[in-house]
């Protein structure tokens, strides 16, 4: 029997793969899938039973119970030491015995419906340390079993989905979601036995399920979604009652109900109900006595009832917040819950409404008041059922907004920017949306342009941007106004905390410079799907409230660093540069700022080192071209160690440009990445390989059909918009290796190379019977380079248009005529210059001539033309092919692709498609930008008509024929004075200072090859400004004026081969910071803790590959909210 | 694809032998080629076996009535059969085979069952351990004379479906003993792989493919096919293969005539680091039977999903015919998981109907990804994650139903003998966790559009020789229960 079953187990391992290897590593700890988590506060308590004052020796001591957070709270303030004190009634026993009652956590595992538990002591958050439980950390798992080997969680209920705490602290109650109930589990009989050494629960807990039931008795049988208690508010010095008390909100999705649940009898006691039409009441008389639900737990028969589940507004998340602060802002303590929901009708178009805040008595916690906020949908029709939905959301208090620790107070009274109140919300668009609820009661967008934020000085404008303000546009490429994680991670969570309440300070009482992990003010942590955890600033009093101008001051107080709602940015000192650097080390090539700053962790956005100018393989003849187009450059001068020459060019975006030239290089930090840039000549349109996806990949593979409306590149996985094709761009075919054999060809296909292929490289695919036979049919297809000039654009269709051969130095203006010999003469001299030029020669001939094959056909091209006429024979140039203009002429063009017969073209055909006559911007994380979609009528590509304005830095093209730009338009922004934008890009009328060792461009240069001078200087260049998203910057010398050492008969010429490119590192971009808490496989859950700590609940199952790590079943993780650098870890 | 690993392929795909039909040794010692640790025991059984006695043919015969390591399970478009394939991976028998349920009987012995669970039902037992699952013997659902016989270690089954334009439907079957894909004809109501009538016959050599263009001479299927995803309107199937990261295309039109292997590509995705193996797992189309359809292929080495459409030539006399894979867009799972995004080891994959949703089910870590995949407004689909959750270890396979209230996905968790239910909704959540028997390994659903019978989710339970069949019907009170267990589970 046993080898039958080894045999069965072979089988699942190799003969179905339903089980193979994979894996080693150490066995699962303590926890199993935790969902959620909630606290409580237990030990020793007078119990003063409510008599006012420090306790009284008649005072009965109770050594161990719950009790309300609060006095727990007492001795673990978020800081000093010093503010630890007991809370009134419970100090010190007359003999010297301190009351120390301890923090412990429920840690609720929805899978096995258990409670796993943990603790630690009453202590300041500054007293934390970072470990690991039962390794050192500062909390310790305990075993709910003692009779069980290993560390034991409590059973409570099947499916529980949240757990909280009661009011008075002595219950953890849990809604389940597999039976329908509620189950309360007596904190004093899982803790009062607790062998305190062995941490073990010696006793079984007692457990109380409770069905949740209306006014009237009906038992309410339907699934909960999510849960939240009030605090645990009651007074401390009573003895814990014998049940639960206060009351919990439970969501039920199918009921489209949110229901206040009294905790002691399970009774429903108010309720929040979505009507048909998505709109929100509070129940009350008889709709509340009577509420039910349709059932989806069986009930006591077996069956279910109420009838069936309605389409409409399903509740799925809940947050309450009591907020206790009574001052001048705020006359009393306030209480609110919010709801967030999925299938939300919208109430107008372009709206929907998922959120909903409910005022509760602050006492009673019932509900006063109702309300729904409504999220920007572009999708939601009025009236409809809306796609946006939220999944978690978290409230902040009240919060006095603004201020600087540096130069005000930052407490919530002082709030220089007014008062807030805020809804984190998740939401299904996979941002998080951020509304203001107390006084503006809308939704902020927090993806403005932030070009467009450096004008404003009042700080309270910045708190909750208006979406869709025409003065001030969203960041090109946003999905809408919520916050978007990197990377594309979903966020899964959200909790808004404080963090510290004072800055740091040295012994000499000023504020010092703070990590970006330590925090000042309010913030919210979302953790992401990919397992990060992103830092949100609410209200960052270590920052500045609005931007500066001031020099010192440009991209430290970036929009993006100093607004509410952004995410954190991890860098020190953006605004540290080579001018305001002291350090005696300090030269022009300095890449970063110095380490008393922050190092490689400062500063601003720049280049990790000069671009790099790649020519094609040895096509141009550096010696002969002075200068080929580059990056602006500036001079420095603050080489102090003089390595290098004083001043020495570097570019404008390098870390030693002056900070208001790189500042306007990158306007808008946010939009930043960091990544590499390149520009190149003639660039293919995607450059994703096969470890990199971001914009497709650069070489794909369709089929050519050619029959009575011409050729057409078709491609079934219909990419053309979606790479951003566009008509007069160039489709290369790329045919096959043969260095690959037939590899690159399907089975029964061969590569084949015509045998008179010269200079070309590449074969075809060709079915192997065939190939032979149609070598000389396909003769010109298979000896050419297979460049289609692209006709219309589809989305899955390109028609293509051969393409004729057009001499690269033409002017950009265009050539003039024919009566000159232009053309000649100026292939004559790109010969000199361009090594891999074709050959001019007597049997060689330019024409300038009209060509309707490419952009703006009223610009002549200098053609390549070709003779068969044996008295004056003209050759075509390598991998092109001689056109006749007539059948049974002699003259003719010479062509660079021709329209083959369709038998040539059977097989796939690898291609890749190119900007025509144009730099192609692309940058490996931004990939190629451009604002290109399929028109919605049609499959046809077109340009998005609302990229526009602000937004056409959505482009990733660079022609060399553009508009003049206007000087008086805004340089950070491109606005211009009387509405509008200038063109992007565009050519600065007077050309731009350039500052290197080339001569400056005067009509006696053209006459020789310009020497380059000895020193750098300053000289005026050709110039094009180009803005992106991320920068904004000019290339320099992209034409001549005249050709170098040439006959001088042309003007702005271009000296640019196909392939030429401009590449540079750009370091420093926007950097969030991260939750440095290691290995989060799947938080699904963030909580808000004791002393403002977050807690991190992960329920994924972290798979060890390594014998020195466990393999786990979720864990959590504790982090100090005034610093998240510290945590624990809980496993 | 470079030509390396074409040449892999070729190197890791010994010559087949050809033979009119498999032998149960010549299987085996097939198989051995690629797993010999394994074949070591099955051999030294075997081995053992032969001196004591030979087994006739009969004796070996795989039985028409039953299950024996039950893998790939699909239903035909109608929903009055269910396809269910039998690895036969202990190699019992001579073969595996593809028997056919009907889904008729199912319906009628669980509406007995559920309506009047009082009585007795014939050749059935109510289970002793979950009250509301009723246990019956395998034989009296299976069409006997509408089964075929395939070779061993069969994975996965597609259904490929003319009806829509008159045709028949047809079954693809990869075996991973030969390496081979089989196919069969499904008409009068039953598969039909030979050129004779006989009953419960062995899929012959034509309907067995193990080389391009079916010549020996030209590239052979790759070992270790895995999953096979089945088109209609496009004339295809595609099949993965789990050792060598390659996709082969099969061009099948509705003429069986001309059903044929035409392309193989081979190392479409990176090598495990350790094993140097590349695999291919899971496989999909976004929007099946619809023009140009985009197929998306998993893996099980790399954390890749990549896209393919096929390319089609004019095959005579007008017509056009699928002839190759254009491999298209991928993207990396970088966005779930593992503190950095980082998810690998993908298995099953399925679409939602409308094509606009894309689930996966990864073992590292173990999560259901959902992602976005309707259109851009530039007119490709978006692919972005849109939700995820935690699931268990060593999923295998997912399918997609929505009975009414929403769509939910099926993951069948092999390790487990679970089928977990999750809810896409929001961020998606799982919604229950289903005991299902020992070794789910695929599930087929069963809306129930043809008649007023449960919708019914069917998990094939290979470690057990069952068939588990869940309701999965709104508002049942047995809703997301093994209501009855096709066969009687296999002691262990």
């Amino acid at each position: 029997m046993k080898r039958v079953w080894l045999l069965a187990a072979l089988g699942a391992a190799s003969g179905s793969g339903c089980g193979d290897p994979a894996t080693t590593g150490g066995t699962p700890l303590n926890l199993d899938r935790p969902i959620d988590v909630s606290f409580a506060c237990f030990g020793a308590m007078r119990l003063t039973k409510g008599h006012p004052g420090a306790g009284v020796a008649d005072d009965e001591v109770l050594d161990a119970t719950a009790q309300p957070t609060a006095a727990c709270a007492a001795l673990s303030p978020a800081l000093n030491a010093d503010d630890k004190a007991p809370i009134k009634g419970q100090e010190t026993l007359s003999d010297g015995r301190a009351l120390k009652p301890a923090w412990y956590a429920f840690i609720l595992q929805s899978s096995s419906g258990t409670v796993a538990l943990a603790t630690w002591n009453a202590q300041p958050a500054e007293a934390m340390v970072t470990g690991v439980s039962d390794a050192g950390g500062d909390v310790r798992v305990l075993d709910g079993d003692a009779l069980t080997p290993g560390k034991n969680a409590i059973s409570v209920g099947e499916d529980p989905i949240g757990i909280a705490t009661d009011k008075a602290g002595c219950f953890e109650v849990t809604a389940n979601a597999g039976s329908c109930d509620l189950s309360a589990l007596e904190i004093n009989s899982v803790l009062d036995d607790i062998n305190a050494a062995a941490g073990k629960v010696t006793t079984p807990a007692r457990v109380d399920r409770k069905p949740v039931t209306n006014a009237l008795g009906g038992v309410m049988l339907a699934r909960p979604a999510a849960m939240v208690g009030e605090p645990t508010s009651a007074p401390v010095g009573f003895a814990c009652p014998a049940t639960p008390t206060g009351r919990v909100y439970v969501a039920y999705p199918s009921c489209h109900l949110v229901a206040g649940i009294d905790t002691a009898t399970g009774k429903i006691v108010s309720g929040i109900r979505y009507d048909a039409a998505g709109v929100p009441s509070i129940l009350s008389g008889a709709a509340l006595d009577g509420v039910t639900c349709p059932d989806e737990c069986t009930n006591a028969a077996g069956g279910l009832a109420n009838g069936p589940i309605t389409p409409g507004v399903r509740p799925v998340a809940l947050d309450l917040r009591f907020d206790s602060r009574v001052d001048s802002s705020k006359a009393a303590a306030t209480s609110r819950l919010a709801i967030g929901a999925v299938d939300s009708v919208s109430p107008a178009n372009g709206a929907a409404a998922p959120l909903t805040v409910v005022d509760l008595d602050p006492d009673t916690a019932a509900p006063t008041a109702v309300s729904q906020i409504s999220l920007e949908d572009a999708t939601a029709q009025a009236g409809m059922r809306a796609k946006l939905g939220v999944t978690s959301v978290s409230l902040s208090p009240q919060i006095g907004m603004g201020g600087n620790a540096g130069v005000t107070p930052v407490d919530d009274e002082h709030a220089p920017a007014g008062q807030g109140q805020y809804i984190y919300a998740v939401a299904t668009d996979g941002t998080v949306r951020v509304a203001d609820v107390l006084s503006l009661r809308r939704e902020c967008d927090t993806q403005v342009d932030g070009r467009f934020l450096r004008d404003i000085t009042d700080p309270t404008a910045v708190q909750c941007l208006a979406p869709r303000d025409p003065a001030r546009p969203r960041r090109s490429g946003a999905k809408g106004p919520g916050i978007e994680l990197p990377f594309g991670a979903l966020p899964t969570s959200v909790a808004i905390f404080k963090g510290r309440t004072a800055p740091l300070k040295d012994s000499a009482g000023s504020v010092v410079l703070a990590a970006p992990t330590t925090l000042l003010g309010y913030f919210a942590m979302v953790m992401a799907s990919s397992g990060l955890g992103y830092v949100v600033n609410i209200d960052d009093d270590y920052s500045d409230d609005v931007f500066s101008s001031s020099t010192d001051k440009l991209q430290n107080t970036t929009p993006v660093r100093v607004i509410a709602h952004q995410l954190r940015d991890g860098f020190f000192s953006r605004s540290a540069s080579l001018q305001s650097t002291t350090d005696a080390t300090k030269v022009c090539g300095s890449t970063d700022p110095l380490s008393s700053v922050g190092g490689a962790l400062a500063g601003g956005p720049r280049l990790l080192g000069p671009p790099s100018v790649t020519a094609p393989a040895s096509s141009i003849n550096l010696a002969s071209v002075l200068p080929l187009p580059t990056i602006q450059q500036v001079a420095c001068t603050l080489d102090v160690k003089a390595e290098s020459p004083d001043p020495t060019p570097v570019s404008e975006l390098a870390f030693a440009a002056p900070p208001d030239v790189r500042d306007q290089a990158y306007p808008d930090l946010g939009s930043v990445f960091t990544e590499t840039w390149s520009a190149t000549w003639e660039g293919v349109l995607s450059r994703d390989s096969i470890g990199v996806s971001v914009d497709g990949p650069a070489i794909r593979v369709g089929q050519l059909v050619v029959d009575g409306f011409g050729m057409r590149l078709t491609d079934p996985s219909r990419p053309f918009c979606d790479i951003g094709a566009e008509p007069f761009d160039i489709v290369d075919l790329r045919g096959c290796s043969p260095a690959n054999g037939d590899g690159d060809c399907p089975a029964g296909y061969t590569c084949y190379v015509h045998p008179k292929s010269v200079g070309v490289g590449v074969g075809a695919c060709m079915l192997k019977s065939e190939a032979p036979r149609l070598a000389d049919a396909c003769f010109s297809f298979l000896t050419t380079f297979r460049r289609y000039t692209v006709g219309t654009t589809e989305d899955g269709q390109l028609r293509l248009l051969e393409r004729k051969h057009v001499l690269e130095t033409t002017p950009i203006d265009g050539c003039v005529d024919d009566a000159t010999n232009q053309c000649d003469l100026l292939a004559q001299d790109a010969a000199k210059i361009d090594i891999s030029a074709d050959p001019f020669n007597a049997r060689t001939h330019w024409s300038c001539q009209a060509d309707p094959l490419r952009a703006d056909p009223t610009r002549k091209r200098c053609i390549q033309v070709c003779s068969t006429d044996q008295a004056r024979p003209l050759d075509c140039a390598v991998g092109t092919t001689c056109q006749l203009l007539t059948p049974g002429g002699t003259e003719g063009v010479c062509m660079e692709g021709v329209e083959p017969p369709q038998a040539c073209i059977n097989g796939p055909q690898r291609y890749d498609v190119r900007a025509s006559e144009a730099f192609t911007v692309i940058g490996t994380r931004s990939g190629y930008v451009h604002p290109i979609i399929k028109d919605p009528a049609s499959s046809s590509c077109i340009r998005d008509p609302n990229v526009k304005d602000a937004n056409s830095v959505q482009t990733g093209r660079i022609p060399l024929k553009v508009p003049a730009c206007n000087p008086a338009a805004n340089p950070i922004t491109g606005q211009l004075p009387g509405g509008g934008f200038e063109p992007n890009p565009c050519a600065p009328p007077a050309g731009v200072p350039q500052f290197d060792f080339s001569p400056a461009s005067t009509a006696t240069a053209c006459a020789a090859v310009p020497t380059p001078r000895s020193t750098p200087a300053s000289r005026t260049a050709q110039a094009i400004k180009f803005r992106n998203r991320a920068m904004a910057i000019t290339l320099v010398d992209p034409y001549q004026s005249c050709m170098p050492g040439g006959q001088g008969v042309a003007t702005n010429v271009p000296l640019l081969n196909r392939g030429y490119q401009i590449e540079f590192q750009q370091k420093a971009g926007y950097t969030p910071v991260v939750l440095p808490v290691g290995e989060v496989v799947y938080p699904i859950k963030v909580v808000r803790g004791p002393t403002e700590s977050i807690w991190v609940v992960d329920d994924g199952d972290l798979i060890s590959t390594s014998i020195s790590q466990a393999s786990t079943l979720g864990r959590v993780f504790r982090v100090e909210g005034i610093d998240i650098s510290v945590f624990n870890v809980i496993q | 694809m470079e030509v390396s690993e074409v040449s892999d392929v070729m190197q890791a795909t010994p010559p087949v032998p050809r033979q009119s039909k498999p032998h149960s040794m010549r299987t085996a010692v097939s198989t051995c080629a690629f797993r010999p640790v394994a074949c070591a025991v099955v051999l030294a059984l075997g081995g053992a076996g032969v001196a004591g006695c030979t087994a006739s043919a009969e004796d070996v015969r795989a039985p028409q009535d039953q299950l024996f390591f039950p893998t790939g399970i699909a239903a035909t478009s109608d929903e009055r059969s269910l396809f269910v394939v039998n690895a036969n991976s202990e190699l019992r028998y001579d073969s595996g085979s593809v028997a056919v349920v009907d889904v008729g009987v199912v319906q009628n012995v669980i509406a007995s069952w559920l309506d009047h669970p009082e009585q007795d039902q014939t050749g059935c037992s109510r289970d002793p351990d979950h009250s509301e699952t009723l246990i019956c013997e395998e034989a009296q659902f299976f069409r006997k004379d509408a089964a075929v016989r395939v070779g061993n270690f069969a994975t996965d089954l597609a259904v490929q479906d003319f009806s829509a334009t008159g045709g028949i439907t047809r079954v693809f079957v990869p075996t991973r003993g030969d390496p081979s894909i089989t196919w069969a004809d499904f008409f009068n109501g039953s598969l039909h792989c030979t050129v004779g009538t006989d009953s419960y016959s062995l899929c012959d050599d034509s309907h067995r493919l193990t080389s391009v263009q079916n010549n020996p001479d030209l590239t052979a299927v790759p070992s270790e096919p895995f999953g096979v995803f089945a088109d209609a309107t496009n004339g295809f199937a595609m099949v993965t293969h789990l050792s060598t990261g390659a996709v082969t295309l099969i061009r099948a039109p509705s003429e069986s005539s001309r059903v044929t292997v035409v392309d193989v590509i081979g190392g479409v995705f990176a090598g495990d680091p350790t094993t140097g193996l590349r695999g291919a797992s899971g496989i999909a189309g976004r929007q099946p039977n619809a023009k140009g359809d985009m197929v998306y292929v998993s893996s099980s080495t790399e954390r890749r999903i990549q896209t393919f459409t096929v390319g089609e030539l004019d095959v005579g006399g007008g017509v056009k015919a699928a002839s190759y894979l254009l491999p298209g867009d991928f993207f990396f799972l970088d966005t779930v998981g593992n503190n950095s995004g980082d998810s690998s080891n993908s298995r099953g994959i399925q679409f939602s109907p409308s094509g606009d949703r894309l689930y996966i089910t990864n073992r590292a870590p173990p999560m259901l990804q959902i992602y976005d995949t309707s259109l851009s407004p530039s007119g490709v689909p978006r692919n972005e994650t849109i939700g995820a959750s935690d699931i268990c270890r060593e999923a295998s396979t997912v399918a997609v139903l929505d009975a009414g209230d929403g769509e939910r996905a099926y993951v069948t968790c092999f390790q487990d003998g679970q089928v977990y239910v999750v809810d896409p909704t929001g961020q998606s959540r799982v919604e229950d966790i289903i005991t299902v028997g020992r070794g789910p390994y695929a599930s087929a659903t069963i809306t129930g559009k043809n008649g007023p019978g449960r919708k019914l989710l069917f998990v094939s339970n290979f470690l057990e020789d069952t068939i588990a069949v869940i309701d999965v019907t709104p508002g049942s009170a047995r809703r997301n229960r093994v209501v009855l267990r096709i066969g009687t589970p296999r002691a262990p």
